[in-house]
C-alpha cells in the first residue's frame, strides 16, 4: 500500500514537471501520434493496392497494429526509467537509488513516467476501435477480459524488453542498442501476422522474445482464426501469460545483474 | 557499530580490441585485467565517533564506503552497519545511515527543497512530529528557509550541500558517511557545514566516516583517522599521532649572499627556490641537522638559515604526490596505535 | 586560386574531423547495421507475402520492390530522419552556437561539411555493408548501363545534399522556439512519407503520388531508387535531376536565410 501511493507520489511530481513546459509538450505529443498515424496510413496504402496479406483484410492488420501499438506505448510511458537507464547509471543516479530503503527494480520503475506517450496510446486506441467497427468480433465478457490480459501482458512483454537493457547497462554503455530491434523492430513486425514469416524468425519470436504470445495468438484467438492458422487453440488462450513469464524472468536478470554493478568512478 | 574485517573488492577492466572487426569480437570475448581497489582492510568505528577517511586520489577511499553503504557488494571480507550486512540487508541498512556524496546530489534535481524533503518523508516513512521537528531544527542550522522553495537545480554549491546534509540526516540515521562533503566550497560554507556536522554529533551521537581532501576538514572534526593507500590500510589511530610520524621530516630554509648556479645537497630535496632563498626538505635519520647546515656551509656563503617542521597539510600533500612515501615510512616504524582497537 | 584552396582545405579538415568522430560509435554501428539488415528482412517478408497472392500486373515487381528497400536501408542514415545534428540544436540552446561567429568560418558550410564527413562515414560503414550482405541473401539488381550508374550517383550526391540542407533548416528553428523535437518530429513524419521510405511511390494510389511528385522529398530516395531501377530513362533523368538541383537550391537558401536571422536574433538579444 505505501508502495503504491508513493508511486503515484512521483507519478504526479513527473507530470507536473512535464507540464511546465506546455506548448513542448502539447507538440510533441501531436508530432509523436503524426508519426504513428503515417505508420498505419502507409499499412492502408499498401492495403489498398494489394487488397490483402496472406488471408488477413486491412481492418483485421489494424487490430494487430492497434494492440502491439498500445502495449508498446503503454511501456514507454511507464517503464520509461528502465528506458533511459543508461543515463542515469552514468551520472551517477543508481547510486542514489542503492542508498534508499525501497527496492531497486521499483525506484527505477518509479523514477520516470512518460506523460506525452498518451499521443501514441490514443492513436492506437483509436485504429483498435475503427478496426473492431470495421469487423465483427462476438465480443464476450470472457473476450474482453482476455483482451484486457493481452494488452496488460504485451505492456509487460516491452518493459521486459527494456529490462533486459537495462541490466545491460551494469557491463556495458555501448551495446545496448541491439533492444532497439526487439522494441521498435518489434512494433514494426508485430504490426504484421506472423505466418507472413519463415518458421525460424517465427519461433525465434515465439520462444526466445514472445512477442507472437502476446500480439499475434490473442488476436487470432479474438478474430477467430485460429481453425485457419493451425494453432493449437489451448496455446492460443495460453499464449499472454507468456508476456508476465517474460517480465518475471527480466525481472531475475535484473536481480542478478545488481550485485554486479560497478558504481563509476571508485 | 561499524565493523570491517579483511575487506576486499576488485574491478575486471576490459581491454577493448580496436578496429571495425576487433569491435565485433568484443562482443563476445573480451579481455581484462583485475584491479584492487580495495585490498584488506579492517578497522572498527565506536558509537559516537567522527572518523577521517583519508588517502590519495583512486586510493580505495570512495569504494570502501560504497561497500558499508551497499552499493557495492565487496569481493572478499566482512561488512557489518549497525549490525547489517549493507549489501545483503540493502534497505535495512539504508534505513539506518545517512549518506552525502559531494560530486553529486541525492535530491531531485527539478524539484524544490522542500517537496525533495517531503518525498524523503514519505520514503524513509518519517513520522510527521520528527520530520517537522527535523526540518526546524536543520533549518535553524543551516539556514535552509533561504532557499526552500528553490528547485535544487538552481542551488549554489554551498546551498545544495546544506540541503543534502540536511536530507540525509531527516530519518535520523545512526551513521552518517559523508564523501567529500566540503569539496568546491567557499571558506564560510566550509566552516558551517563543519560546524554543523559537530553540533549533530555531539548532541544526537551520529557516528561519522567522513572522506576529504581538506585537511582542515580533518582537524577540526577528527580525533581519529584511518589513512589508505594504494588500496591498503596504512594508518590508523588519533590525529596526533599521525603528524608526530609523518613529521620526521623536516624543512630547511636557507638565505644565500649570493644566487648559485647548482645548490644540491646530497640527502636533501630542494622543495622550492626564490632568488636566493632556497628550502630543503630533509629526514633526520638520512642526514642530521647538523651535518646538513655543514655541508652547506662548506659549499656556499649564507645570509640566514632556519628549519621547521612542516604542517600537516604539507605533509599529506606530499604523501598524495608520491604514493611510496609513507609507505616506506611506516614500514620503518609501526607506532603502538596503529593496531586496530 | 590560392585563397579557395585554403578555404578548402580547412572545409576538409572539418569533414575529416567529423569523420573520426563517428569512428567512436563502433559498436553502437554493430548494432546499427543489425538493426537495418533487421528491418530489410521484415520488409521483404512483408512484401513478398503481398506480392504472393496478388497475382496482376504491378509497376514494380518484387525482385524490383526488394531492391528499394535493400537500396533504402543501405542510405537509410544519410536521410533526415533520426534528428542526428541535434548537437546543433543544444549549441543554439545553451548559446555556445555564438563562438561559431568567432571562428573565420561560413557555419552552414561548416555544418555542410560536418554532415559531409558523417556522410562518409555512413556510407562506408553502414550502407556498402547493408548492400553487400544484402547481395548475398536476396535477388538484387545490378544495373548494367553505365549511363544508369552516373545518373544514379548524380542523383544520390544531390539526395544527400539535400538531406544535409533540409536537417540544418529544421534545427535553426531552435533560434524561435527551444525545444525542436516537435518540429522536427512533424517533419520527419512528412518526410518519411513523402520521400517513399516506407512504400515506394510508385505503388501509391494517383492522387496521392500526384502531391509527392510535387514535393521535393520524393527527391531523397524515390527519385534515385527509381533512376537505379531503371524506371526513370532517357529525358526523365534530365528532368528529375534538375528538380532535385532547384530544390536544393531552395532549402540552402532557406536554411542560409533562416541561419542569419535567428544569428542576428542572437546577436541583437545578446545570446
Amino acid at each position: 500500500m505505501h508502495h503504491l501511493s508513493l508511486y503515484f507520489h512521483f507519478v504526479k511530481l513527473r507530470i507536473r514537471s512535464q507540464m511546465e513546459y506546455r506548448l513542448s509538450f502539447l507538440f510533441e505529443l501531436f508530432a509523436q501520434a503524426s508519426i504513428s498515424v503515417m505508420d498505419f496510413f502507409m499499412i492502408a496504402l499498401l492495403f489498398n493496392r494489394f487488397k490483402q496479406l496472406a488471408g488477413w483484410s486491412l481492418w483485421e492488420v489494424g487490430f494487430l497494429y492497434g494492440i502491439v501499438g498500445i502495449c508498446f506505448a503503454v511501456a514507454e510511458m511507464v517503464g520509461r526509467g528502465f528506458d533511459v537507464f543508461q543515463r542515469n547509471v552514468v551520472r551517477g543516479g543508481f547510486d542514489t537509488m542503492l542508498v534508499r530503503p525501497l527496492g531497486t527494480f521499483y525506484q527505477v520503475f518509479a523514477h520516470e513516467f512518460l506523460l506525452r506517450r498518451v499521443g501514441r496510446i490514443a492513436q492506437a486506441v483509436v485504429v483498435l476501435l475503427i478496426a473492431n467497427s470495421q469487423l465483427t468480433i462476438p465480443w464476450s465478457f470472457a473476450k474482453v477480459g482476455y483482451l484486457f490480459v493481452t494488452l496488460m501482458s504485451g505492456t509487460c512483454f516491452f518493459i521486459g524488453l527494456f529490462v533486459i537493457g537495462a541490466t545491460s547497462c551494469f557491463w556495458t554503455v555501448q551495446s545496448i542498442e541491439i533492444i532497439n530491434i526487439f522494441t521498435n523492430g518489434g512494433v514494426f513486425m508485430g504490426s504484421y501476422p506472423f505466418s507472413i514469416y519463415r518458421w525460424w524468425f517465427r519461433h525465434f519470436f515465439t520462444f526466445i522474445i514472445p512477442l507472437a504470445c502476446v500480439n499475434y495468438f490473442p488476436s487470432l484467438f479474438l478474430l477467430g482464426k485460429v481453425g485457419s492458422s493451425g494453432v493449437s487453440p489451448i496455446g492460443v488462450q495460453l499464449a499472454p501469460f507468456a508476456g508476465f513469464l517474460f517480465l518475471g524472468i527480466t525481472m531475475l536478470f535484473w536481480r542478478w545483474g545488481v550485485l554486479r554493478y560497478q558504481s563509476t568512478g571508485h | 557499530m561499524i565493523e570491517v574485517d579483511n575487506l576486499s573488492k576488485t574491478f575486471k577492466v576490459y581491454h577493448h580490441r580496436k578496429g571495425f572487426f576487433g569491435s565485433f569480437v568484443n562482443l563476445f570475448s573480451r579481455r581484462h585485467r583485475v584491479i584492487r581497489a580495495v585490498d584488506s582492510v579492517s578497522f572498527t568505528v565506536q558509537r559516537g565517533e567522527i572518523v577521517g577517511y583519508l588517502g590519495p586520489n583512486g586510493a580505495g577511499k570512495s569504494t570502501t564506503i560504497k561497500m558499508l553503504t551497499g552499493i557495492l557488494v565487496p569481493s572478499s571480507g566482512s561488512v557489518t552497519v549497525n549490525g547489517y550486512v549493507p549489501h545483503r540487508q540493502r534497505k535495512e541498512n539504508a534505513k539506518h545511515i545517512g549518506v552525502v556524496f559531494g560530486q553529486r546530489s541525492h535530491l531531485w534535481f527539478d524539484l524544490p527543497v522542500q517537496e525533495s524533503f517531503e518525498l524523503l518523508q514519505r520514503i524513509y516513512r518519517i513520522p510527521e512530529v520528527q520530520y517537522r521537528d527535523n526540518v526546524e531544527m536543520f533549518d535553524a542550522l543551516l539556514n535552509l528557509g533561504d532557499f526552500f522553495q528553490t528547485p535544487v537545480r538552481q542551488l549554489s554549491l554551498g546551498q545544495r550541500m546544506r540541503a543534502d546534509i540536511a536530507a540525509a540526516l531527516l530519518h535520523n540515521p545512526d551513521v552518517l558517511f559523508l564523501d567529500e562533503p566540503t569539496i568546491g566550497l567557499d571558506v564560510v560554507a566550509k566552516a558551517r557545514i563543519r560546524e554543523f556536522i559537530q553540533q549533530i554529533n555531539a548532541e544526537r551521537e551520529v557516528t561519522v566516516v567522513l572522506t576529504t581532501h581538506d585537511l582542515d576538514d580533518v582537524e577540526k572534526l577528527c580525533k581519529r583517522v584511518i589513512l589508505i593507500d594504494n588500496a591498503r590500510l596504512c594508518f590508523d589511530g588519533k590525529l596526533a599521532s599521525l603528524r608526530r610520524l609523518l613529521s620526521t621530516e623536516r624543512l630547511l630554509t636557507v638565505d644565500y649572499a649570493e644566487i648559485y648556479p647548482d645548490i644540491g645537497i646530497p640527502k636533501a630535496h630542494v622543495t622550492f627556490q626564490e632568488g636566493a632563498r632556497v628550502q630543503y626538505r630533509f629526514s633526520p635519520e638520512e642526514i642530521s641537522t647538523a651535518d646538513l647546515i655543514g655541508a652547506i656551509l662548506q659549499k656556499f656563503k649564507i645570509v640566514d638559515i632556519s628549519v621547521e617542521e612542516p604542517d600537516i597539510e604539507e605533509l599529506i600533500k606530499t604523501v598524495y604526490e608520491d604514493n611510496l612515501t609513507l609507505e616506506r615510512k611506516l614500514a620503518k616504524s609501526i607506532p603502538p596505535d596503529t593496531q586496530a582497537n | 586560386m590560392r585563397f579557395l584552396y585554403q578555404a578548402s582545405q580547412v572545409y576538409l579538415a572539418f569533414a575529416r574531423k567529423s569523420f573520426q568522430k563517428q569512428m567512436q560509435y563502433r559498436v553502437a554501428n554493430l548494432a546499427g547495421l543489425i538493426t537495418n539488415f533487421f528491418f530489410l528482412l521484415v520488409y521483404v517478408f512483408v512484401y513478398t507475402a503481398f506480392y504472393a497472392v496478388y497475382t496482376g500486373p504491378q509497376p514494380l515487381n518484387l525482385d524490383e520492390v526488394i531492391t528499394y528497400f535493400v537500396l533504402c536501408q543501405s542510405f537509410f542514415m544519410l536521410m533526415p530522419f533520426w534528428g542526428a545534428r541535434s548537437e546543433i540544436t543544444s549549441a543554439i540552446k545553451d548559446g555556445s552556437v555564438a563562438l561559431q561567429l568567432t571562428k573565420p568560418v561560413d557555419f552552414q558550410t561548416y555544418w555542410f561539411t560536418d554532415e559531409f564527413g558523417k556522410a562518409c562515414y555512413y556510407l562506408l560503414m553502414r550502407g556498402l555493408p547493408t548492400f553487400l550482405i544484402s547481395i548475398f541473401f536476396f535477388k538484387v539488381a545490378i544495373p548494367q548501363q553505365p549511363t544508369v550508374l552516373i545518373a544514379f550517383a548524380v542523383s544520390m550526391v544531390l539526395s544527400i545534399l539535400m538531406s544535409a540542407a533540409i536537417t540544418i533548416t529544421i534545427f535553426s528553428s531552435a533560434f524561435w522556439t527551444l525545444d525542436t523535437t516537435g518540429i522536427s518530429g512533424i517533419s520527419y513524419s512528412i518526410i518519411f512519407l513523402f520521400s517513399g521510405m516506407l512504400v515506394p511511390i510508385a505503388l501509391w494510389p494517383e492522387w496521392l503520388a500526384h502531391i509527392a511528385r510535387w514535393l521535393p522529398f520524393e527527391g531523397l530516395i524515390d527519385v534515385p531508387f527509381s533512376i537505379y531501377l531503371g524506371k526513370i530513362t532517357g529525358i526523365n533523368i534530365w528532368i528529375a535531376i534538375s528538380k532535385q538541383m532547384a530544390w536544393n537550391l531552395f532549402f540552402v537558401g532557406l536554411g542560409r536565410f533562416l541561419l542569419n536571422r535567428g544569428f542576428s536574433r542572437l546577436v541583437i538579444q545578446g545570446g
